[in-house]
């Protein structure tokens, strides 16, 4: 794939849940691109909509709550929001994949790895048995699962090993985008980076995208090219990751690294972001940070700004950057 | 624009009033009341319920006056059962009986969850020697069917409203500790608890105020099903003659000496109305339990 | 400074279908009043199991535990209640450590009513009121649920339930690792403040390097039940002697785009814990271990003032 293309594109996507009580406005007005080979990090805290936006490019919403209101979602030029059902499956696992953050909940207990990966193969390319089953082995010596362990249920296999078979999985049919949501949250640092340097060689080796979402910025520094900062279903801040680290603009991002502990400057005291977590049922009028922010002022609290490119291919959505303070 | 902002703010208006309803019995309540069947189930049974409180304002008749001058006679306006052998009104008698089928009913469904509750929670937490001792002399139990146990003890017993409620407590118990204990194995490994017993609570306070609270959902469940278990296994026991005896109007009772005339199609309406009356009780607990289940637990569902 | 707890080879196991799974081995540390000591780890190494045994949460199977002087190893019954006054716990999940049938006002209050502290209404109240805001939570909230709070104000909950008898050891048992970024902040600037205003010593469990670095003034490093590394909170992170510890450092992926740093990755996983043969348990990951490493279990050793290693080959030339 040529590196310079758009392999993905979601424009101006809205995503709700309606439940009996109340409309959670989960994703409002996204845009964002991912191009060939490129890995975006989508960076925020829990509720932001991080991983609606995930299902939402999957098409795994929840079927009874979870709505696309607004937007496209472009997958190598074809809109993938008015696809079937059955064209989505087809697209889902061959065009797209996606990592867990339990690896559990992507393995079938009773099935034996290497059998599931087969079966996977079996489902998107027509090979024989033979073949699926010596591409399953391969895929699987890759990710560092070794042969004589290939034929072993996924209970056998400890956090990290499960993490790494849901990884062959994701990357057996050569999928033009990953979607890795939170990969190694649920694992243990030294795990974390054997995973993190696992995904990040096999992605450079077959050119494949990536969609990152983690909470974690140290993870983001390690592994993007780009970040989205999400906050209330919104980006709020969008650049490389030079403006990110950099040249936080933002209020909120520059927050996110000031309430994080240093590990080898001394502070006294963190900076934590005061006030409540928005409620995404209830979304102030406003910009939605303006409850929480230490520079907001009267005007944040009626105006919901609107995105403003603050240098080429940065973005930042906020008062103070429409009004070029920053 | 002007509507859209409108609109949402409207919207956002909506999500505060109704935010305010959170708890969870709130929640059990509202996911009740959108069960149609379970509602339905709940209005028969509050029927059932003023029957058996105020039988006098719903009976025209003593459930024992008798008339020999008007036996058999067909449901009709002054009797809209019909009368029986003995010249008895069959509604009244049937109103009356509400309240002896329900009290059995409930009386038995305590006792055991009294019984039960105590066996299933001393063998989920204490575990070890005293669950295995506990939950095998449940397997015991279980294996004989619950009526037939429910026979034997009424047998051994004798009959009479009493001995009718502890056989059909004795049937109950074993199940009933099972649901309990398992309610509360799946609480028991919370952090709360581990919270409570760190500030030092007493078993009992970690049972009685920690975890049964908690694995209340099944249990009610549960207890709702089984009086209707315990109004069938009722009527049946006093149909063979081993429950409460005549002149009480059981249904089951009514159901027995009715049954010489069930070959008598003119006479339909000495078997008909106790067993509908039956049928329709056990129909309305199952419905509201059911919908009890689901209330609770809203995955099961789909 | 006077050590307020001490454990001396403390161990517990438990039966498993396999055998026994060591879980806290032979560990023995010192915590002074008004400290606060770090105790870190990956899942598994029996950081938590620590804790919890020196509570009495669960009853250890070897080994002793003073605390201000007194061996509490075997307490039972009226005086295990009256250590539950002094030693309290603060739970990492915020959601489960929060009986969801009661309200907040029952939640906090419970001790109280536990040891009848107070007979009279008002005094009650008042002491919930206090402890609400102590650890900075709305009055108006008394009568709330536990479900209708974000997982930061679920932790302040929690934190006033272990506040409430005024204990002076607590437990802090991953306290912020289920909690987003910026409630993590807030949450650990409260225990500091609190731990200044009321002069409470904190045992920190944790698996996160940064925090521990921010809040204690001592750590230890646990692998598989042991201890491997003990020392002054800034001398870790600068002089870290045992591979372990210099392996998990050179793990924590840094917020910055110019951190340069060479990355040691320690190949495959925890060993089983259950029956370990003898020898140093990090051996099999190490990329350091000798004959004597596989053979021996290496002893703590002091190596710098108030800095213990157990590892063989640590001070020496390698």
């Amino acid at each position: 794939m040529d590196n310079n293309e758009v392999l993905l594109k979601v424009s101006n996507l809205v995503v709700h849940y309606e439940t009996h009580k109340a409309v959670v406005e989960a994703v409002n007005n996204v845009s964002f691109e991912i191009r060939g080979g490129e890995t975006l990090g989508l960076v925020g805290e829990t509720g932001a909509g991080k991983t609606t936006i995930a299902l939402a490019i999957m098409s795994l919403l929840p079927k009874n709550t979870g709505r696309i209101v607004q937007g496209s979602i472009e997958l190598g030029g074809r809109d993938i929001t008015s696809l079937s059902a059955r064209e989505m499956r087809a697209v889902r696992g061959r065009d797209v994949s996606m990592i867990f953050q339990d690896p559990m909940s992507a393995l079938n207990p009773v099935m034996r790895v290497d059998a599931q990966i087969a079966e996977l193969i079996r489902l998107h390319r027509h090979v024989s048995r033979l073949d699926a089953a010596r591409q399953a082995q391969e895929i699987l010596k890759k990710v560092g699962i070794q042969p004589e362990r290939a034929g072993e249920y996924p209970h056998q296999f400890s956090g990290g090993m499960k993490q790494r078979v849901v990884i062959a999985m994701a990357l057996a049919c050569s999928p033009k985008l990953l979607i890795a949501d939170e990969p190694t949250t649920a694992l243990d640092v030294t795990i974390q980076a054997q995973v993190l340097d696992l995904i990040r060689e096999l992605k450079d080796a077959s050119g494949t995208s990536m969609l990152l979402i983690t909470h974690d910025l140290g993870v983001v520094a390690e592994t993007c090219d780009r970040v989205a900062v999400i906050y209330a279903g919104e980006i709020v801040e969008y650049g490389t990751l030079e403006d990110i680290f950099d040249h936080a603009s933002h209020p909120y991002t520059k927050c996110l690294f000031a309430t994080i502990p240093s590990l080898d400057k001394d502070v006294e005291r963190l900076q934590p972001i005061t006030g409540p977590a928005v409620n995404s049922a209830d979304l102030p009028e406003g910009c939605s940070f303006c409850g929480r922010c230490p520079q907001a002022r009267e005007i944040c609290m009626t105006h919901d700004p609107s995105q403003v490119e603050v240098a080429p291919g940065h973005l930042v959505k906020c008062v103070l950057a429409e009004e070029g303070l920053l | 624009m002007h509507t859209e902002a409108m609109e949402r703010l409207n919207k956002k208006k909506k999500n505060k009033s109704q935010d305010k309803a959170v708890g969870v019995w709130a929640e059990v309540a509202y996911r009740l009341s959108r069960n149609r069947a379970a509602v339905f189930g709940l209005v028969i049974i509050l029927i059932l319920v003023l029957f058996a409180l105020f039988p006098q304002a719903f009976a025209g008749y003593g459930y024992d006056d008798q008339d020999y001058s008007r036996i058999f006679i067909a449901p009709c306006a002054e009797h809209p059962m019909g009368t029986d052998d003995l010249g008895r009104d069959i509604f009244s008698r049937v109103v009356y009986g509400t309240r002896i089928s329900l009290s059995v009913g409930l009386i038995s469904m305590l006792c055991s969850l009294l019984l039960g509750g105590l066996l299933g929670s001393l063998s989920a937490v204490n575990g070890g020697v005293s669950d295995n001792v506990i939950m095998r002399i449940c397997d015991v139990f279980m294996s004989i069917p619950g009526t037939l146990l429910a026979i034997s003890i009424c047998a051994a017993l004798g009959t009479g409203m009493t001995n009718l409620i502890i056989a059909i407590t004795i049937a109950l118990v074993p199940s009933f500790s099972r649901t309990v204990r398992a309610a509360i194995l799946t609480v028991k490994d919370q952090e709360y608890i581990e919270a409570a017993r760190a500030i030092g609570a007493s078993k009992a306070r970690l049972i009685l105020r920690h975890m049964f609270p908690n694995a209340l959902g099944p249990i009610i469940v549960r207890a709702t099903l089984d009086v209707a278990g315990g109004i069938t296994t009722a009527a049946a026991l006093s149909f063979i003659g081993l429950g409460v005896a005549p002149p009480t109007p059981e249904w089951g009772c009514m159901l027995t000496q009715a049954k010489q005339y069930i070959t008598s199609l003119d006479k339909w309406y000495i078997v008909v109305f106790p067993g509908v009356m039956i049928m329709i009780t056990v129909f309305a607990l199952n419905l509201f339990g059911d919908g009890l289940r689901d209330a609770f637990d809203p995955r099961s569902k789909n | 400074m006077s050590v307020i707890l001490e454990t001396k080879k403390l161990q517990k196991y438990f039966k498993t279908p396999k055998g026994f799974l060591h879980a806290v081995e032979d560990v023995s540390l010192q915590i002074e009043q008004g400290e606060t000591l770090g105790i870190v780890g990956e899942s598994g190494c029996g950081k938590s199991t620590l804790g919890r045994t020196i509570l009495h949460l669960l009853e250890p199977t070897g080994g002793q535990v003073f605390f201000e002087g007194k061996d509490i190893t075997n307490v039972r019954g009226r005086e295990l209640k009256e250590l539950r006054r002094k030693m309290q716990i603060i739970f990492q999940d915020p959601f489960s450590s929060l009986n969801p049938r009661m309200t907040v006002g029952e939640i906090i209050g419970e001790p109280l009513r536990i040891f009848r502290v107070t007979r009279s209404r008002e005094e009650y109240s008042r002491r919930i009121s206090e402890l609400m805001d102590l650890v900075g939570l709305a009055q108006r909230n008394i009568n709330s649920y536990p479900h209708e709070f974000d997982g930061g104000r679920r932790q302040r909950i929690g934190i006033a339930r272990a506040l409430c008898l005024g204990p002076n050891f607590i437990v802090c048992d991953e306290p912020v690792s289920a909690l987003d970024v910026s409630i993590q902040a807030q949450i650990l600037n409260l225990l500091q403040e609190l731990q200044a205003e009321l002069g409470l010593t904190l045992m920190f469990i944790t698996h996160d390097l940064s925090v521990v670095r921010h809040i204690s003034q001592h750590i230890c490093v646990m692998y598989l039940g042991q201890l491997v590394e003990k020392a002054p909170a800034k001398e870790l992170f600068t002089n870290s002697l045992h591979p372990y510890t210099k392996a998990l450092l050179s793990a924590i992926p840094i917020p910055s785009i110019h951190a340069k740093r060479e990355r040691i990755i320690i190949k495959g996983e925890l060993s089983s814990p259950i029956n370990p043969g003898p020898g140093c348990r990090f051996a099999s990951r190490c990329p350091h271990a000798t004959d004597l490493c596989r053979e021996t279990t290496p002893e703590l050793r002091e190596l710098g003032p108030n800095h213990f290693v157990a590892c063989h080959l640590a001070g020496s030339a390698g």
